[in-house]
């Protein structure tokens, strides 16, 4: 792996895990609109532009966001499962992504709905509801705990897959 | 095995526990239930 393109992949990686993060936080503007806005024109729009995010922007980033954080793990020293940091993030971002696709399909019944000419009094209460902040909230948690890791690298290292050696603190990447 | 890595540990097993709880007890928890 020459250091161009294992600059390369980790500037991928950093791209698609940041900009996850930044669609997650505009999300979560769109959801708390129709909450605390009582204007039902605010959840007609915002309902459509979340779903167009969800599908076009969040779940493509953290699809990638995976992919390239796998290969950045085994293209590097750092190995997939050698530090509990590395191990953490990974399973942060499977779970955040398996949650997102499982989320998915809620946030196109709900735009479907706020597009319906007349709405009932239920699906006005449905409109209203904080169930997308909370969940894009929680998101945002996830998101920030990897993030976290990716900066800090708390020490640690896998016993039993590794042998359980306590590694030097520095960069393994950046080795020579 | 770190403080930190049992800390992380035992939230994310929480968290994994209540969405498997959520998804197969609560039934729909999202703003569908407000629909009749």
């Amino acid at each position: 792996m020459t250091p161009g393109l294992r600059k390369f992949a980790l500037t991928a990686h950093i791209t698609a895990s940041v900009g996850w993060l930044g669609a997650v936080i505009a999300y979560l503007v769109l959801a708390a609109g129709p909450v605390v806005d009582p204007d039902i024109r605010v959840a007609r729009a915002a309902y459509p532009a979340m779903e167009l995010l969800v599908r076009s922007v969040i779940v493509p980033l953290s699809l990638a966001a995976l992919a390239t954080g796998v290969a950045q793990s085994l293209i590097t020293a750092w190995g997939l499962a050698r530090h509990y940091w590395v191990l953490a993030k990974l399973l942060l971002n499977a779970l955040a992504t398996a949650l997102l696709l499982l989320y998915a399909p809620s946030i196109e019944r709900t735009a479907a709905i706020a597009a319906k000419a007349a709405l009932s009094d239920a699906e006005v209460s449905m409109l209203r509801s904080p169930a997308h902040v909370i969940h894009a909230g929680g998101a945002l948690v996830l998101l920030l705990a990897a993030t976290a890791l990716a900066v800090y690298k708390p020490r640690g290292r896998v016993a039993g897959l590794s042998g359980g050696r306590r590694g030097p603190r520095r960069d393994p990447s950046r080795a020579r | 095995m770190p403080l930190w890595v049992k800390v992380f540990g035992t939230a994310l097993a929480a968290a994994i526990l209540l969405v498997v709880v959520l998804l197969l007890v609560g039934g729909d928890h999202g703003p569908g239930r407000h629909l009749p």
